[in-house]
């Protein structure tokens, strides 16, 4: 009897703990990290994102664009080459499929639900844009198998296809955006967006910039129309005002800015002389633009001077009167904690995504290339003017340079070549992977580019070719995905070297 | 005959707990009583203490005294039992008598062993069905290592240990049967007295500066944080049980598939007190280092630079005054060590209450660790047929570990030149002195600055408690209950002087973190046992929960306002920076064992569990699994008995088992985690879900057979293990176009095969001299049957600490060879093979070749061309390994042990002589002066045809230090075939003979020794020592075991100390 009430007991004890059991099981949620969250709070480090995918792959192409090189010599990103091997130059490629990726479908989700379109459409704005940006970058991309669940392997989409896809995330983003009512409020989209404050209006200019980017990439195309792309422009920015700046806190390397001296990521790098020669009146007439002391450091002995890429800067000598200082504007003797900071290498410089002044040199390429020289005139001297404001040019400075000798003074004197230039010098680190894409366009002319030369010679695996595309991730599809890299071609290597749909007739 | 038993007594001692385990395994009822007094002798006629005495079916027992005299109650009609370790059992009908003297005869061991087996059964050696091996607590204290299971490794067939470094404070890996999880843990699960502890070890991914990629993040690869059972008393630990596979460990659910070390703890005694006092006193020196090269200075491409921190400069002129900067920096180690306990009690209540300290200063300056261990252990009858027994065990332990790895003090000490004093790490202001004029963070600290400038500190106190009573109401019937609590607490600070390397950037940081976690965790079981006939049935039911949870909470600061002020207020605030992880998992289990036995021949064992995880999908929460052996005690059959001089005793085994493995916490739903950008927020973290997620599924084989042989003279236990995990839970690198960094897959199968053989024999025995040898052979491999998704890697991030090479596991090579076919990334056999299709694979760079093997070289610069892909280019897994311990003896008084511990196999990444070639330090780089030509074929469109272009170009390695700093591979650094043989442990004891120990009237036993470890080594290693991991057990999977980059080799140490009784 004793015996049988025991054995009782213990059957209860055991009925007792799993009649409880699920309660007791459910703690797989993390209590500290969120498994779902309010567009709010996942806007915020998007747009980081953005300004981190292009800086850390401009370290890299702002070489091969010759905004800046390395000091050192034979550096293969100097030479158009690329690291084997290496993630670097693969910073696109990680925020279009993850840090930006499926987050943009967090946000779209949750605000669908609350009929926040102000937040859906903004979502698929950058969605747009960075679509453009990976594909002008790598080329063929992942499209359509991309965040399929339960797919290992992917396919890759022709860039054409990308393009379209461009257009169409663009139209759902405006189309969004232009609602209102439901959860739309300023003060709402507000919270999350560190850019225009919750202003749709703004929004929309910059999802029509993304579209005016993508048509004006197509000019070396039959269907390239630069009425199209006027179009885009004029619904887009109407000053520097509407530019797409992403803000840093600068506090500490984690948010401050990645050209600042406290991320310490420029220390080897100097500007090039090719953008030295456009600030100092090598390629301007030999006016100087006022400008050149705003953007860049003179050396102790006043010269500004560049770097040719390959090359080492032999001026890099302790107490040398010549020492190129950093792009920080100090000595490179100084620890990067002591270097001053300058321009937009300052730790709390705004990330310039999308400008007024891009804006007004692609509108005034495509009015030069539709004829329209006065309109081209007018947008190229509105670029110059919304730059050097940037910059900080006194009115009298940019009054002296836009009326000088180095700019043409009437609509019929204004070339492509100064078009492009201006539009580089405005875009120097600030724009590197749209500037890539306009040279690019033009093949590195340097009937274009006045006084641009390759390398020479070129890294040891292009065979002789300027770099026109960036591999895909090396540590996301080189090692994952090979199968379907090998059937592109992209094991070659110099594929880095092969040409892009959009720069093709 | 008075002295000799007095002798005797002290190893008694030793092995009285198995008084107490006797004492529970039969119950009676009481009648009239009567006194039974008598002496117990051995068959030489020495009287025996210690010799324990139970009233057969009673919980009355009694324990011979020194002159093993007893006196014991029972009724007219009683058995009593006479058991002592090493003796056969031997049953008394008491008959009314009041005089019984017994003589006991020396067992088979085999025979005899009580083996403490899952959920702390004792168990009788022979029955099991599968292979577990017990190892003497004394045998382990003897090593006189502070970390009890490092004394482990040789003596245990299939346990592999590998430490992480040399220094105090640092942490061991271990495996059992190699690797199951591709890339979860493999650590064995450990259990102290029934129920699982906390052996892990912290995972620094969960730092904010490792998550936010701080310059000086950790990845468990730099900072050598120690794993929880450091935190065990060697000498507190009665015996270690180890349990190899899921056959032994299926009542433990799904933690122990990776095996189970069961730790038994000393209890206390009846009778007069003892107390016991030992010391040790260590001296320890470094005396393996990389070599590097004194003929050149700093510079490139053979021009003298002083401001270049490579050796590729001019030759150091002859005369130049070098200082010995590797005898300067490092120092000699000094431990100590007092364990003391007392314990004694009477029958019904006994106590053993134990401390010991530690303090150990290791052979890198600042390195240390001190450690208080106090244990009391209880045991009560509390009522007639209920027993309870309690232990609390507190722990502080304290570690300071310099930076290792990648710009720690190791590289640091080869990289700094010896034409500079290295005691002259400071300018005459105090701060940091230079030896060049690169910037700060270019230049790598004077380990001197280092290691006195920079922290790394924890401090870690636990409690571990565990209660447990047992009632046996009837002689059929008994039921135990657990409840255990584990309950730590760590503090941790990493301090990074704003002048040093890593803290320059950040113009100082600060991370304090804390690690609050706890295990509560309980067993329940019945169990039933039945007799028909010859049929012997017995039935366990029981259920267990375990509930985990590790709170994880750090905090950053950097800018220091006073430049060597540890605290995170001299931060400033606007970089300071918090992280915080709760983890939980919880685990449900209910499982029942039945055996048969047929006549003590045949014995069945069947097992069946079933877990309900919290971590997993609710649908597939629940899962069950079986396990069933078969023992066939041969020796047990008639003809067998009759002859039993030759072949004593055989027995054959066979065991089946599953076991369900459920994931790690929060994975079935992805996780946003918080940006430290401007604007914060949050992001998805890097983790893909998997809301479909299975169980992970572990089968095992095993057979085997104990064989004792002369009475016992010599002893074999050979096992053949074959283990297969299927649907691995694996976080998996993939194309980022699935949204995430990882994506969490569930498949791919793993199988590893095995023998282990132990041997053990006493060639010699006399009365003056004793010779025991036990022999431990263990083979086994890991194979990849298919990895998830069908990808060719699957790779440890934490183990890439330097080129490119790193712990992978691969497909097969057929499906390698299948994918790696172009020009550009050729998989070539007879390199890659090595390592292709298994767990333990080295994947790295290597070499681009034709498709008939000669290495291409560019035509344009002579250099070798490099396959950029990461193929295998190495198998750490050795072919096997021995351990050998031998015990002399000499008189019962001196004694002689050592453990030879040989491996043969394996290869090893030298990443130190990696480095040092790429910096120019290396003695291989001593004929740089020399012309040279790459041996291949130039790469210039004619490499396949039938006559390729012999290259012929002549490269200069001293003009151009290129070759050295770019083109070698890490396919040359890939040391094959490492075999060693190494002095593990050498102790020599001496115990005062009881005549001395009579006349002083002090001492109850008295001993002195002295001990040496890795004292010796012998190997065809080119580096220090082979015998490192990379990464602390943090690293999942088959872990960084086999990359030698920036960790200490194990310094020898010579120890003595005292060990007194009173």
């Amino acid at each position: 009897m004793k015996t049988n009430s025991k054995y009782k007991f213990s059957l209860l004890a055991l009925f007792l703990v799993f009649a409880s059991c699920e309660d007791f099981l459910d703690v797989n949620f993390d209590p500290r990290n969120p498994q779902v969250a309010q567009g709010f709070a996942i806007l915020p480090p998007i747009l980081s994102q953005m300004a981190r995918g292009e800086s850390f792959d401009t370290r890299y192409i702002g070489a091969y664009t010759q905004n800046w090189c390395t000091r050192l010599a034979n550096n293969v990103w100097d030479l158009h080459g690329y690291v084997a091997g290496s993630d670097a130059a693969g910073e696109l490629w990680r925020s279009n499929y993850w840090s930006i990726g499926k987050n943009i479908d967090l946000i779209v989700d949750d605000a669908t639900a609350k009929e926040q379109w102000d937040y859906v459409g903004a979502a698929y704005g950058i969605r747009a844009w960075s679509w453009q940006s990976t594909t002008d970058y790598h080329g063929e991309i992942i499209l359509k198998q991309a965040w399929e669940p339960n797919r290992y392997v992917f396919d890759y989409d022709s860039q054409e296809e990308v393009y379209a896809e461009v257009v169409r995330v663009a139209e759902m983003a405006l189309e969004n955006l232009n609602k209102t009512g439901g959860g739309v409020a300023e003060s709402s989209l507000g919270r999350g967006d560190l850019v225009y404050k919750g202003n749709r209006e703004k929004w929309i200019k910059f999802v029509n910039g993304v579209l005016a980017r993508n048509a004006n990439h197509l000019s070396n195309k039959a269907s390239y129309s630069p009425d199209k792309v006027i179009g885009f422009v004029d619904k887009s920015f109407a000053s520097n005002a509407d530019n797409f700046a992403i803000p840093h806190a600068g506090t500490n390397s984690s948010d401050g800015n990645f050209y600042g001296p406290t991320r310490n990521n420029l220390a080897n790098f100097r500007p090039t002389k090719f953008i030295v020669s456009l600030l100092d009146g090598t390629v301007f007439n030999g006016v100087v633009d006022p400008r050149i002391g705003l953007m860049m450091t003179a050396s102790p002995d006043g010269v500004f001077r560049g770097v040719t890429p390959g090359k080492v800067d032999s001026t890099n000598v302790t107490n040398d009167p010549r020492r190129i200082p950093t792009l920080w504007g100090g000595s490179p003797a100084l620890a990067a904690s002591a270097q001053p900071g300058k321009y937009i290498f300052t730790d709390k410089a705004d990330h310039l995504i999308m400008t007024y002044w891009e804006m007004q040199f692609i509108k005034a390429e495509a009015a030069f290339k539709k004829g329209d020289k006065t309109l081209a005139f007018d947008a190229f001297r509105k670029g110059i003017s919304a730059h050097m404001d940037f910059c900080k040019v006194t009115t009298a400075n940019k009054e002296a340079y836009l009326s000088s000798a180095a700019l043409p003074q009437s609509s019929d004197a204004l070339t492509l070549s100064q078009i492009m230039l201006q539009k580089y010098i405005s875009m120097w680190v600030a724009g590197t992977i749209e500037t890539w894409v306009d040279m690019r366009r033009y093949h590195y002319d340097p009937a274009i580019y006045t006084g641009f030369t390759l390398p020479s010679p070129l890294a040891a695996g292009n065979n002789d070719k300027p770099a026109y595309r960036v591999r895909p991730r090396y540590n996301s599809e080189y090692v994952w995905n090979l199968e379907t890299l090998n059937k592109l071609g992209a094991a070659d290597l110099d594929y880095h070297t092969k040409e892009m749909w959009f720069t093709k007739p | 005959m008075k002295m000799l038993s007095i002798s005797r007594n002290r190893i008694g001692i030793h092995q009285c707990l198995w008084v107490l385990v006797l004492s529970f395994l039969f119950m009676g009822t009481a009648f009239a009583q009567i006194n039974v007094t008598g002496t117990v002798k051995d068959e030489n006629g020495e009287a025996l203490p210690g010799v324990a005495i139970q009233v057969k079916g009673t919980s009355t027992g009694t324990v011979t005294d020194i002159d093993g005299m007893y006196r014991i109650s029972a009724q007219p009609q009683d058995i009593l039992i006479f058991t002592y370790v090493g003796m056969q059992p031997h049953e008394v009908n008491v008959n009314g008598q009041s005089q019984i003297d017994v003589t006991m005869t020396a067992d088979v061991e085999i025979l005899s062993e009580v083996i403490v087996t899952a959920l702390g059964i004792k168990e009788d050696r022979k029955k099991l069905s599968y292979s577990a091996q017990s190892i003497g607590g004394q045998e382990l204290q003897e090593t006189q290592r502070d970390n009890a299971v490092m004394g482990l490794q040789g003596r245990v067939a299939g346990l592999s240990l590998t430490p992480t470094s040399g220094i105090p404070g640092s942490a061991v890996n271990i495996t059992l049967r190699g690797v199951n999880s591709i890339g979860n843990s493999n650590q064995p699960l450990f259990v102290v007295d029934g129920l699982p502890i906390n052996s892990g070890t912290f995972d620094q991914h969960n730092l904010y500066s490792d998550a936010a990629g701080v310059s000086g993040n950790v990845n468990n690869n730099r900072d050598d944080i120690a794993n929880r059972v450091t935190d065990l008393n060697p000498a507190d630990i009665e015996n270690i049980t180890v349990l190899k596979g899921p056959e032994a460990a299926a009542l433990y659910g799904n933690e122990g598939a990776n095996g189970v070390i069961l730790i038994t703890t000393k209890k206390g005694k009846a009778g007069v007190g003892r107390l016991n006092y030992n010391n040790r006193f260590t001296v320890s020196s470094l005396n393996l280092f990389p070599e590097t090269q004194t003929a050149y200075g700093r510079g490139l491409n053979g021009a003298a630079d002083p401001n270049t921190a490579n050796y590729f400069g001019a030759k150091i002129p002859s005369g130049t005054p070098l200082y010995d900067n590797i005898g300067a920096f490092y120092q000699n180690g000094s431990n100590m060590r007092h364990d003391l306990s007392f314990e004694g009690g009477a029958t019904n209540l006994t106590y053993r209450l134990s401390g010991s300290y530690f303090n150990a200063n290791g052979v890198i300056p600042e390195n240390n660790q001190k450690q208080l261990n106090v244990a009391l252990n209880l045991d009560a009858n509390l009522l007639k047929n209920l027993r309870g027994s309690a232990r609390i065990n507190y722990i502080s332990n304290d570690s300071k570990i310099p930076p290792a790895g990648a710009l720690g003090y190791l590289l640091s000490v080869l990289a700094y030149p010896r034409t500079d004093d290295i005691t002259q790490y400071l300018n005459p202001d105090g701060t940091r002195r230079q030896t060049t004029s690169l910037s700060p963070a270019s230049e790598l600290d004077n380990p001197l600055f280092l290691v006195n400038k920079n922290k790394r500190t924890d401090h870690t106190n636990r409690t571990l408690t565990n209660i447990s009573f047992t009632y046996e109401p009837l002689n059929w019937f008994s039921l135990t209950a657990r409840m255990g609590a584990d309950i730590y607490s760590t503090l941790g600070n990493r301090f990074y002087h704003p002048e040093s390397v890593i803290g320059n950037a950040r113009r100082g940081w600060i991370e304090n973190y804390s690690d609050d976690g706890r295990i509560l965790n309980g067993n329940i079981f019945a169990t039933f046992k039945k007799k028909i006939s010859t049929l012997n049935g017995s039935l366990l039911v029981g259920s267990s929960v375990d509930d985990r949870q590790a709170d994880i909470n750090a905090s950053y600061g950097e800018k220091f306002y006073l430049p060597e002020f540890n605290s995170l207020n001299n931060t400033d605030p606007t970089t300071q920076r918090d992280r915080s992880n709760l983890r939980r998992t919880r685990l449900l289990g209910a499982f029942a064992k039945a055996e048969i036995s047929l006549n003590d021949i045949l014995i069945f064992n069947l097992t069946g569990r079933n877990d309900w995880s919290s971590t997993l999908p609710k649908s597939n929460r629940s899962y069950f699994y079986p396990s069933a052996g078969v023992t066939f005690l041969l020796t047990s059959l008639p003809m067998f008995k009759e002859n039993d001089r030759v072949l004593s005793f055989a027995k054959l085994r066979a065991s089946y088992a599953e076991v369900g493995n459920p994931a790690p916490a929060y994975l079935i739903q992805a996780r946003l985690a918080p940006q430290p950008s401007t604007g914060g927020g949050f992001l998805f973290d890097f983790y893909g879900d998997n809301p479909a997620l299975k169980p992970e599924k572990v089968n095992s084989y095993e057979i085997g057979g104990d064989f004792s042989f002369f009475k016992g003279r010599l002893n074999a236990d050979l096992a053949w293990f074959s283990k297969s995990i299927e649907d691995q839970i694996i976080t998996q690198r993939l194309s980022y176009g699935t949204g995430f960094i990882f994506g969490l897959l569930n498949g791919g199968e793993l199988n590893t095969k095995g023998w282990e053989i132990q041997l053990g024999g006493k060639p010699f025995r006399n009365n003056t001299i004793d010779w025991e040898i036990n022999a431990n052979f263990t083979k086994y491999s890991t194979k990849v049957i298919s990895l998830p998704a069908n990808v060719n890697e699957y790779y440890s991030s934490d183990t890439w600490v330097y080129g490119n090479a790193r712990a992978s596991a691969f497909s097969p090579s057929a499906i390698l060879a299948s994918r790696f076919t172009s020009a550009n990334n050729r998989y070539y056999a007879p390199v890659n093979d090595r390592g292709a299709g298994t767990a333990t694979a080295i994947g790295g760079y290597s070499y681009l070749r034709n498709s008939k093997g000669d290495i291409l070289v560019d035509p344009n610069t002579g250099f070798p061309l490099s396959n950029n892909n990461f193929l295998p280019i190495g198998d750490r897994n050795p072919d096997f390994t021995v351990g050998l311990v031998n015990k002399l003896s000499f008189r019962k008084n001196l004694s002689l042990s050592f453990l030879v511990d040989i491996r043969k196999g394996g290869d090893i990444f030298n990443g130190n002589e990696m480095y040092l070639t790429q910096t120019g330090l290396s003695v291989n780089t001593l004929d740089r002066e020399k012309p040279f030509v790459v041996k291949g074929v130039l790469k210039d469109g004619k490499e396949e045809s039938e006559n390729p272009t012999v290259n012929a170009r002549e490269i200069s390695r001293f003009s151009s230090s290129l070759y050295y700093t770019t083109y070698v591979q890490p396919e040359d650094f890939v040391e094959k075939d490492i075999n060693w043989l190494r002095l593990r442990d050498i102790t020599l004891k001496y115990d005062f003979p009881s005549s001395f120990l009579q006349r002083s009237r002090v001492f109850k036993s008295l001993g002195i020794f002295v001990n040496g470890t890795d004292l010796l080594l012998i190997t065809n290693y080119s580096g220090a020592d082979p015998y490192v991991s990379s990464t602390t057990p943090a690293t999942g999977g088959a872990g960084g075991f086999g990359f030698d980059y920036g960790k200490l080799s194990l310094p020898k140490t010579f120890s003595c100390g005292l060990t007194i009784g009173l």
